[in-house]
């Protein structure tokens, strides 16, 4: 059973076609990168995945199609983290990263023991346990960046979409997240993160989606659409390829000469 | 603060206020004579002072109080902004308006219920045109605009319906009771504004959840769950049902619902479904303090309560601005 399944998926955005005929289907356990350079649909691909946004074709989750999930089943089956940090109010870290857990909560009662467990679990993956009473407003963007990651792993669903979840992150962080997602891929997750940084996508992703003007062009593992020149002339740039003892390292080094 | 700790303070604090509220008057009854009064016939003059002048006026205090600090608890959370209050973003005045074309057209007089209906009407259309101007992703300053729009037109239309009065006294008597006040309300006031203001209270005090996830915006709570049509459709109507029949009765009274959630938040951890309760409760005791305080300063001049809450409120709206200034502009 595919973990999410999309066909012939078209949306647009205020008139504006972004997205045109994306089919693809992916497993249990895949993490799979999301890249494409900026206005490629990359972000609306994937809050049309969590239900934000009208469009047209079929997307299924766990077998059942996305258009007959009620809201509050959807959030038990794909959490969503959005590029946007909005936070509008300074709630303290745990606070914050409880809100995940909002699926589960009955309408009387609080959270419970597994509610705190995940939170815990979740500040402990994004190494924020030792800020997590601070009040939000008093972090560095790259804190409050994996505090809102930690929301959404709390919501602990089989399916996690998140958009350049590494975004102003230091390295370090960036390189534990992936190992984040990559543990959680291992439990049978799947996650669908789109990347900006190539790297990060070449060396963690099991799977690559190539996206360019709406249309999906390339599809397979990081060696096999990173080192065509599909990804080179999407973004117009020359890559330096190394697959070595450190794995496969992409790094764009140059414009193309007919992009320039 | 602990949650229970707090809304027992809380209670304690408008409960103490509620009966403050009966023992101040004209009427300079003691005590004990008040006790009388309140719970035995012993003395018919008591009775008549408690039941039919004091009882209404504390009942009232307590419920628009709590409306207003409840709503403006909403209002901030739902609209993510620490700047909204129903008076501030024109919801107070169109429901003003409302209750002051019931009572103008003569409308009140022949049909009780239409004094509360046609001001949650305005309450309505007030809430929605907001929605409109602004949306729900607005910036402060885009609220705040389209709040000042809503009540310049309300304002205006107010002015109209005065400007044409057929008689001055009538439009005197309508301009004080626009100014805000308990005074001389009536156990039939109480019972008109009662059923929409504990609809409106239901409608509100169930948004708790929903109004923790939009902390992270409208999307992220629409992925945690959250039926935005329906938190958007109880947060309207709440609002116009509670707020419009409070305005009803006791015309506009400002700034509560402002002022309220702030002092409260640092109590909660700013989380807003802790505010809500909390709200209410120190809504109900502000209002019942300062309608205690018009009692007090100026006994035998009918010191409008309006009047003293905008008198203290404005100003701290002033200090927000400049508190949120980098904000907002």
């Amino acid at each position: 059973m595919s973990a999410l399944g999309i066909e012939k998926l078209s949306a647009s955005l205020k008139g504006r076609d972004v997205l045109h005929d994306v089919s693809f289907a992916v497993e249990p356990g895949e993490i799979v990168g999301i890249i494409g350079p900026n206005g490629a649909g990359k972000s609306t691909l994937l809050r049309s995945i969590a239900g934000l946004l009208p469009y047209t074709g079929t997307i299924t989750i766990a077998a059942r199609n996305l258009r007959d999930i009620s809201a509050h089943d959807r959030a038990r089956l794909v959490s969503y983290l959005p590029q946007e940090r909005e936070i509008a109010w300074p709630i303290s870290a745990a606070k914050l990263v409880a809100l995940g857990r909002t699926p589960y909560l009955t309408p009387m009662s609080g959270p419970n023991q597994r509610d705190d467990e995940m939170v815990e679990r979740a500040l402990a993956w994004v190494d924020a346990t030792k800020f997590r009473d601070r009040v939000v407003s008093d972090l560095s963007g790259g804190e409050r960046a994996r505090i809102l990651i930690a929301r959404a792993l709390a919501q602990d669903t089989p399916l996690l979409v998140a958009d350049e979840p590494t975004a102003g992150l230091d390295p370090a962080h960036q390189i534990s997240l992936m190992e984040v997602f990559a543990a959680r891929a291992v439990a049978g997750r799947t996650i669908i993160v789109a990347l900006h940084e190539i790297a990060l996508a070449a060396r963690w992703c099991t799977r690559i989606l190539l996206f360019d003007n709406g249309r999906l062009i390339a599809d397979g593992s990081p060696k096999d659409v990173l080192t065509t020149n599909v990804f080179e002339r999407a973004y117009g740039v020359r890559l330096h390829v190394a697959d070595g003892a450190d794995g496969l390292i992409v790094q764009p080094v140059a414009r193309l000469a007919e992009s320039l | 603060m602990n949650d229970r700790l707090l809304i027992a303070l809380l209670s304690l604090i408008a409960a103490l206020l509620f009966i403050a509220s009966l023992l101040v008057g004209p009427a300079n009854l003691d005590i004990s004579t008040a006790l009388a009064g309140l719970f035995s016939k012993t003395n018919p003059a008591a009775t008549l002072v408690m039941c039919e002048i004091r009882l209404p006026r504390a009942i009232l205090g307590f419920m628009i109080g709590a409306t207003l600090g409840l709503s403006g608890a909403v209002m901030q959370g739902y609209l993510r902004n620490p700047l909204a209050d129903p008076a501030i973003l024109g919801v107070s005045g169109a429901a003003s308006l409302g209750a002051v074309l019931a009572i103008y057209t003569g409308l009140s007089a022949a049909f009780p219920l239409a004094l509360p209906l046609l001001a949650i009407a305005g309450a309505v259309i007030a809430v929605l045109l907001l929605q409109m101007l602004a949306g729900t992703n607005a910036g402060t300053l885009t609220l705040i605009l389209a709040g000042i729009a809503i009540t310049s037109l309300t304002g205006a239309f107010t002015s109209l319906a005065l400007n044409l009065s057929p008689n001055p006294f009538a439009a005197t008597e309508i301009v004080f009771w626009m100014m805000g006040s308990l005074t001389d309300r009536s156990m039939q006031h109480v019972w008109l504004s009662a059923p929409f203001i504990l609809i409106g209270w239901a409608m509100l005090s169930v948004l708790g959840r929903a109004l923790n996830a939009l902390t992270l915006g409208p999307q992220v709570a629409s992925s945690l769950g959250i039926r935005l049509d329906r938190t958007q459709m109880l947060a309207v109507l709440g609002t116009a049902a509670s707020v419009g029949a409070a305005t009803a009765i006791a015309g506009t009274i400002g700034f509560v619902g402002l002022i309220v959630p702030h002092l409260l938040r640092p109590f909660v951890g700013s989380e807003p479904s802790r505010l809500l309760p909390a709200s209410a409760l120190a809504g109900a005791a502000i209002v019942l303090a300062a309608d205690v305080a018009v009692r007090i300063i100026a006994p035998g001049r009918d010191l409008k309560l309006g009047v003293l809450t905008a008198i203290v409120g404005a100003p701290f709206f002033l200090w927000l601005v400049i508190k949120h200034r980098r904000d907002v502009l």
